[in-house]
This record gives structure tokens, sequence and C-alpha cells, in this order.
């Protein structure tokens, strides 16, 4: 058995390499007396013999001569090649910014580095959160009040976004016709309420209003759902709208704005209370 | 060491965006280019797309070449590593290819293979044989079939495949034999039956 192994051992020399003769006897030898490894021997011969009628295909001249020309066409499309000027787009001398690949990965493992402290220390830090929120207090004091103009802007989106809305929640498909709704009239005015929309968001911008910036904003989404209704969507309008407004708890903000002296504390009359509090917070 | 000498200065110039230089190049080495990728592929317009993108590379990369090394066997290295990349990627994304509208050029291949078969009588076993002899290159790993056609189909010597492949002449015998064992189990059915005696060789 161990003379198989070594005989194995030495086929590979026999079959791509070369052999001293003292191991090209031992292993001619073994074969003839070793039927396993004989056949071994023949197989990986034949298997040779088999691939070597390996063919390739058959090409004339044409496709050797226009080699060139399909390059030249391939290496323009890939802007390296100029062929108003004759010449290489790619300027290789210019190489210094050719690095090896451990320089980029080292770079790129720094940068992420970087940023993971970076965001650590912005995001997570809860001093430089104090810090940040109390600077933000005095600095965002304006925006976080707001003039009568715009306290009666809001009121008045809210409000009648709240009527569009309750009119399509409480629409009973089973005792009221589709016409009762007046989808048209009721898409003119989410496209009016819309107009509003953008310019309370202009006026929110930056401030800390967050709880009121989320109404107008869902409200804002299902406004302009309403407004880009089919005319004749019929009662699918109606399960479409519910849907909005129910996903996004719509109906239960506007409650919250409404009864929870939101207004008045956001009020310019009240902007010292305002700040009292937006201390509190922090 | 003349190959060096001459390659050194086509280099230079290639590198200074000589277009003629890079030309020669190209006419040099196209064929060995193109039939390695072949004989590693097993297609024809893939071994096309893979001999452009090994000239695109050495063109890119021509500033790196080092001038006390072999040019040839450089651009080898590019073309097995870019065909071994392609295989990989192939078995990455399979993908069911489309029998597109080729260019007039390609008819060329279309034309009867020269048979220099010994066993197979007809035309159809013959394109049979040369559909199992890919199908078992396929089988076996990449560089087990690079390692295989340079040795068996481009004429390179066990030193020479082990630069390309930057390994050492043993592991170059290795590769060599479980690629042969493997393609041994694939092409049983042409396998003859082995003779009774064994004579030195």
């Amino acid at each position: 058995m161990s003379n198989c192994k070594h005989c194995l051992k030495l086929m590979s020399e026999v079959l791509f390499g070369d052999l001293s003769s003292e191991n090209k006897a031992f292993f001619f030898d073994h074969l003839n007396i070793c039927r396993k490894c004989r056949i071994e021997y023949e197989a990986m011969k034949n298997t040779q013999k088999i691939m070597t009628q390996h063919q390739r295909p058959q090409l004339d001249n044409s496709f050797w001569e226009r080699y060139w020309d399909r390059l030249k066409t391939r290496m323009e499309n890939e802007d390296l090649f100029s062929a108003e000027e004759e010449k290489f787009v790619l300027r290789t001398k210019q190489s210094w910014w050719i690095l090896p690949r451990w320089a980029y990965q080292s770079a790129a493992a720094v940068l992420i580095m970087a940023a993971g402290i970076f965001i650590g220390k912005t995001v997570f830090s809860p001093r430089l959160k104090y810090e940040q929120t109390a600077q933000f207090t005095t600095q965002k004091e304006k925006n976080d009040t707001f003039d009568e103009e715009f306290m009666q802007r809001a009121k008045n989106y809210i409000q009648q976004s709240k009527y569009i809305i309750l009119s399509f929640d409480n629409f009973d498909a089973q005792k009221e016709d589709i016409y009762t709704l007046d989808l048209v009239h009721k898409q003119q005015q989410s496209r009016r309420l819309l107009n509003d929309a953008y310019w309370i968001k202009e006026k929110l911008s930056g401030s800390n209003q967050k709880r009121l910036d989320e109404l107008i904003v869902d409200l804002e989404a299902v406004l302009l759902q309403i407004a880009n209704l089919e005319s004749d969507s019929g009662l699918s309008a109606v399960e479409l709208v519910r849907t909005g407004v129910n996903s996004r708890g719509i109906l239960l903000k506007i409650h919250l704005a409404e009864y929870d002296q939101f207004w008045e504390k956001i009020s310019d009359k009240n902007s010292v209370s305002m700040k009292t509090e937006t201390s509190k917070r922090f | 060491m003349k190959e060096n000498i001459d390659c050194t200065a086509l280099v230079e110039k290639i590198i200074q965006g000589d277009i003629a230089a890079f030309r020669e190049l190209v006419e040099k080495f196209k064929k060995k280019i193109f039939y390695i990728s072949f004989d590693i592929l097993g297609d024809f317009q893939e071994a096309e797309d893979i001999s452009q993108e090994v000239f695109i590379k050495i063109f890119r990369s021509i500033n790196k070449f080092k001038k006390d090394a072999k040019m040839s066997t450089w651009i080898y290295q590019i073309t097995v590593n870019t065909c071994i990349d392609a295989i990989r990627r192939k078995k990455a994304k399979p993908t069911i290819q489309i029998d597109e509208e080729r260019p007039v050029d390609y008819w060329a291949v279309d034309s009867v293979l020269s048979a220099k078969i010994s066993s197979p009588e007809s035309s159809a076993d013959a394109s049979l044989l040369q559909i199992k002899i890919q199908e078992a290159l396929n089988k076996i790993s990449d560089k087990e079939r690079a390692v295989f056609v340079m040795r068996h189909y481009n004429d390179l010597s066990i030193k020479e495949i082990a630069d390309v492949m930057k390994i050492s002449s043993g592991t170059v015998k290795s590769f060599l034999f479980r690629g042969v064992q493997k393609l041994r189990k694939e092409l049983s059915f042409y396998q003859e039956k082995p003779s009774l005696e064994v004579g030195y060789e």
C-alpha cells in the first residue's frame, strides 16, 4: 500500500515534470505489478489526450485586422482615447494619485472611525446635548413664539382640515349617497389649504414646535391625497382618506392641539413663560 | 533580455501617450491574450470582451510595470486574473444569455471547426466532444482551469506558469494533477480501456 502512495506522488512528476532515473524505474516497475495504479495512470493520460482535442475558433484575418479598431472604439467609449486628438486621454504620467489598495483601505478605516467619534459626541453625549439645547433655546427663542397672523392662519388651517377629514370619516355609505360628500368642493378646499400649509411650515422652520409641525405635515399629506383623487373615485376614495387619517392618528393630534393650551403657549404674549417652559424642559 | 530591452522602450513610449507604441503592444499580444481567454472561458464573445478589458487594464496600469520584469509574464498575470474574475462574477450572478445579433466579423467563428478527433465519427460527435471538454473544464476550480489551459493549450512551462500565478512549481503541478483527476471523472464516457502493460516513457 505504501508503494501505491509513493507511486501516486510520483505520478504528478511523471505527467507534468521530471523524474530521476531511479524514481522512474520504481514508478514503472510498480505499474507493471499494480493494476490499480496502472489504471489510474492510464486514465490520467487518456484524459490529457482527450483534452488536447480542445479546439479553438477558426478566425479569418479580417477579425484580427479589425481588432485594433474595435479596441480603440471601446477605449473611446470609456474616455480613454480621443479620436479628435488621436491620443490617449488618460495621462498615465500623472500617477501620484495611484496608491496601493491598502492605502485607500486605511484611509477609509480612519474616516469611518472619525465619523463614528464625531457622531457619538454630537448625538449621544449628554453634556453636549444639554449645551446644544440650551444654546438652541437662546438662539431660537424668536422662532418659538409666533405673531397673531400665524396663530390665526394655523388655527384656521387645522380647523378647516378637521372639517374636511371628519366629513370623510363620518360618511356612512349605507345611508348616504357619495354625491353628498361633494368631492369636487372638498378638493378645491384642500388645494387652498395646501397653500396655507406651505406658508405655516415656512414660519415653523427652525422652531422647536415639533408637535405642531408634525400635525401640519400629517394634515398636508391627507389634503394632498384628497386633492389628487380622481373625480370618479367613489367609495374607494373615502376608504383611502380614512386609512390615511387613522394611520397618522390625526384626529387625536387635532384634539390635543385644541385642548392643551397649546396656542397660548406659543403666542407672542406669552414669550416669557415660554422661555421658562423651555428651560424647564431641558 | 532582449525582450526586456524592447519592452522597456515600448512602455516608456506608451506612458508618454504614444498611440503607435500601444498599438504595437496590442498587435504583439492580442492573439495570445484572446486565446488564453477563450481557453479559460470557452466562449468566443467573452474572450473578445475579456481580451479588450485586459488591454485597457494594461493601459491604465502601464506605469506600474516594473522594468526588470518580463512583459509577457505581467500581461499573462493580468489576463488570468481578469478571466478568473469573470468566472467568479458569472458564478455569483448566473445569467441566461440571450442570443443577440452579432457583428458580421463574428460569423467567422461559426465555420465548421477542423476535426482532429480520432474516435468520434461524425461532426455531431465532434461538436459534442467540444461541449463536453468545455463543460469538464467549467467543473474544475478557476485556478486549476487557468493552470491547465496555460500548460496544455498555451505551452507555458511549469516555471512560467508559477511566475504568472505567483505560486511555486510544486503547487502548479498539484493544480495540474488535481485538475486532470477531476477532468477524468467528467470525461469517463470517452475513456479508453487501460492496456495490460505499461512501458517506460
